[in-house]
């Protein structure tokens, strides 16, 4: 709880900061995939299918539930607020074949997730990236 | 009454078979429409479960989650409005449930990418179950038609009850009380019972008959007192006819009696017989012509209505003297029936016993009670109505004196009785020399007779002769007992008038004279009067 009460003011920082950034969709540098669909990040984000469009895996990563930048993406990924996402995970997760990304408490975590493993995928502002990822995606793009 | 013909039965039957006719016409109608619209209702409702599994459907098709697809296909094939059902999405997404075979129509929707507009993924279809659908539509049907057929029995029941009560009833009851009624027996027709405030039209309707008989038991009433009247009145008048002692009869204008009382009939049924020898009114009497020109008379004169006459009738070997009153009968009220005959009553009593005492009266009135000729004062009228009926005849009137010679001694000798039974036989004698009708014999007084005849002129002589041969028949001896006997004689004054005198008093002043001249000349004389 400590670390709550840490990290929220951190993240309201954090989202006043980003807000006027574009998000883009980052991979482990070392991953072969270098350039990903709108619908291929659907597809993985939504559960369709598990792997990257080359047959390796895919484990993407969501940021911290009602955050800034959690909605922004999916509202620009496909168009429906967090609300609805979580919807249609409830609608999803009966069958059990699918499950939602794994939800992350910060970027920064999110990064590491990047860093040590190949199959990651997650979103973060453009003003995030670093030497550890490549951009496949960029949200703006249409 | 057989129940087939009951009112309320027929109108019941009636009732029945229109409600019958009309809901099977409406059953059939609402079947046919009822199952069209079922079925698009039914329709409907698979479109609408579609369209409820629509956004779920589409998921598993994105997902070619097969476990979520076969859980959605199981929840629409539970309904059973559906017969089959098929996912379709990618080439490894397929699942089918249920029958889709042999089925017409389906209702398919398009499945839509979740996330990306306007991106079509798949396809669910759903197969209709029309054997079910029909079925329902027929169920709800058959309840439909159902319903209206016991809608229309109750109906049917309450109407009839009503008609029934209402109508039948009455009717029925007023049907039974007017059989009752028989029309010879008055005392049957009773007023019919009617509800007090019944208004409708057999309340009406009794009322009327009622009102009708009413008016008729009046009129009978009125009736039969009438009849009784008249009957008595009738009986009366019978007994008046009938037992009246005169003798009534109807005489119609053929002169034929139409209706008598047995009175009447007495009068003319001769002994020993017991019916009318003719039912002729005038042959029954003595006279018939004059009989028959008398009710001619009657008939014909407007101002002779009655008439009483005494009249001579025969019956058998009896005479009788009836008193007839005849009478013209006229039409007494108003309504005269055309070509109606005048009918004469007669009414006779048998006045034979008067008319004897009256006969007999007036012949003593008028003639000698010893000789039974004309008296002088009867004599006297004879004489001069007589007289004038000569002259206005242009006849003659021979009138002789006639004097006994040598009468009073035998009074004096023989006695009055012997004197009388002289004078009665010289009467005789007298009498049978001048016989006619006409003729007039007069016992003038004492031993004085008159003779008067009418005559014309050329029997002057025959009269004479006559006067002679008289003469002579009282000359023969007259027997005055039984051993005596005596002689008269007589002189005779002849007058012929008017030659001899218009007036009978000149007439007898002349025969009286001429008479005495007679016996100047000796006894037995005729001595005609000589004018100087």
């Amino acid at each position: 709880m400590k670390l709550i009460r840490f990290i929220i003011p951190v993240l309201l920082l954090f989202s006043l900061y980003t807000n006027a950034q574009d998000l883009v969709v980052v991979v482990n540098k070392s991953n072969t995939v270098n350039d990903l669909s709108k619908r291929e990040v659907i597809d993985i984000y939504m559960g369709r299918y598990v792997t990257f469009p080359d047959g390796e895996s895919a484990k993407p990563f969501d940021l911290p539930a009602k955050s800034e930048l959690k909605n922004d993406f999916y509202l620009k990924l496909v168009n429906q607020n967090e609300r609805k996402i979580n919807a249609y995970w409830a609608r999803v997760l009966f069958s059990g074949r699918a499950k939602p990304p794994e939800s992350v408490q910060s970027i920064n975590e999110v990064l590491s997730h990047l860093q040590n493993s190949e199959s990651a995928i997650a979103y973060i502002p453009e003003s995030e990236v670093t030497d550890v990822v490549k951009v496949v995606y960029r949200l703006n793009e249409n | 009454m057989k129940i087939s013909q009951k009112l309320y039965v027929r109108v019941a039957l009636s009732i029945a078979i229109v409600a019958l006719l009309v809901s099977l016409a409406t059953s059939l109608f609402s079947y046919i429409s009822g199952l069209e619209e079922r079925k698009t209702t039914n329709y409907t409702l698979v479109k609408q479960l579609a369209q409820t599994m629509q956004k779920t459907a589409a998921i598993s098709a994105y997902l070619v989650d097969l476990e979520l697809g076969e859980e959605i296909s199981n929840g629409l094939l539970s309904n059973d409005l559906v017969k089959g059902v098929s996912l379709s999405g990618d080439a490894q997404m397929l699942i089918t449930q249920g029958d889709i075979n042999n089925v017409s129509e389906q209702v398919s929707i398009q499945l839509m990418h979740p996330f990306i507009p306007d991106t079509k993924i798949g396809m669910l279809t759903l197969y209709p179950d029309d054997i079910y659908i029909q079925q329902q539509a027929q169920k709800a049907s058959e309840k439909e038609v159902l319903l209206m057929m016991v809608h229309s029995i109750i109906i049917i029941f309450f109407v009839s009850l009503a008609v029934n009560q209402q109508l039948s009833r009455p009717l029925q009851k007023l049907t039974d009380d007017f059989a009752k009624i028989d029309p010879s027996m008055p005392q049957t027709m009773q007023m019919l019972s009617v509800k007090k405030r019944g208004k409708d039209e057999v309340s009406r309707l009794i009322k009327g008959i009622n009102s009708l008989m009413r008016a008729l038991q009046q009129t009978i009433r009125n009736e039969r007192e009438l009849r009784t009247k008249t009957q008595e009145l009738e009986a009366r008048f019978r007994l008046i006819f009938e037992q009246a002692s005169a003798g009534i009869c109807l005489v119609d204008e053929q002169n034929m009696i139409t209706t008598y009382n047995p009175a009447f009939k007495e009068h003319f049924v001769e002994n020993g017989k017991t019916e009318m020898s003719s039912l002729n009114f005038p042959t029954l009497l003595n006279n018939s012509d004059k009989l028959q020109s008398l009710l001619q008379v009657i008939r014909e004169k407007d101002n002779v209505e009655q008439l009483s006459l005494d009249i001579e009738c025969t019956i058998g070997t009896q005479t009788k003297w009836l008193h007839c009153l005849f009478a013209k009968l006229t039409e007494q009220r108003d309504t005269v029936r055309e070509n109606q005959e005048t009918l004469i009553e007669v009414i006779l009593h048998d006045v034979t016993e008067r008319a004897e005492k009256e006969f007999q009266t007036r012949f003593e009135a008028d003639h000698d009670a010893l000789t039974y000729l004309l008296n002088r004062r009867a004599g006297e009228r004879a004489l001069n109505n007589a007289l004038s009926e000569c002259i206005s005849k242009d006849h003659q009137l021979v009138l002789m004196m006639i004097d006994l010679d040598k009468f009073k001694p035998v009074n004096d000798n023989l006695g009055h009785e012997a004197g009388d039974k002289v004078l009665i036989e010289v009467a005789q004698r007298i009498k049978s020399r001048f016989n006619l009708d006409t003729d007039i014999c007069i016992r003038w007084g004492g031993d004085e007779f008159v003779i008067a005849r009418e005559i014309k002129l050329s029997e002057q002589e025959s009269a004479l002769k006559q006067a002679q041969l008289m003469l002579q028949d009282i000359e023969l001896p007259i027997q005055v007992n039984d051993d005596t006997s005596c002689n008269v004689s007589a002189c005779i004054g002849f007058v012929v008038g008017p030659n001899d005198g218009e007036a009978l008093h000149e007439l007898m002043v002349n025969a009286d004279n001429t008479m005495y001249q007679a016996k100047e000349n000796g006894r037995g004389q005729v001595a005609i009067f000589n004018k100087v």
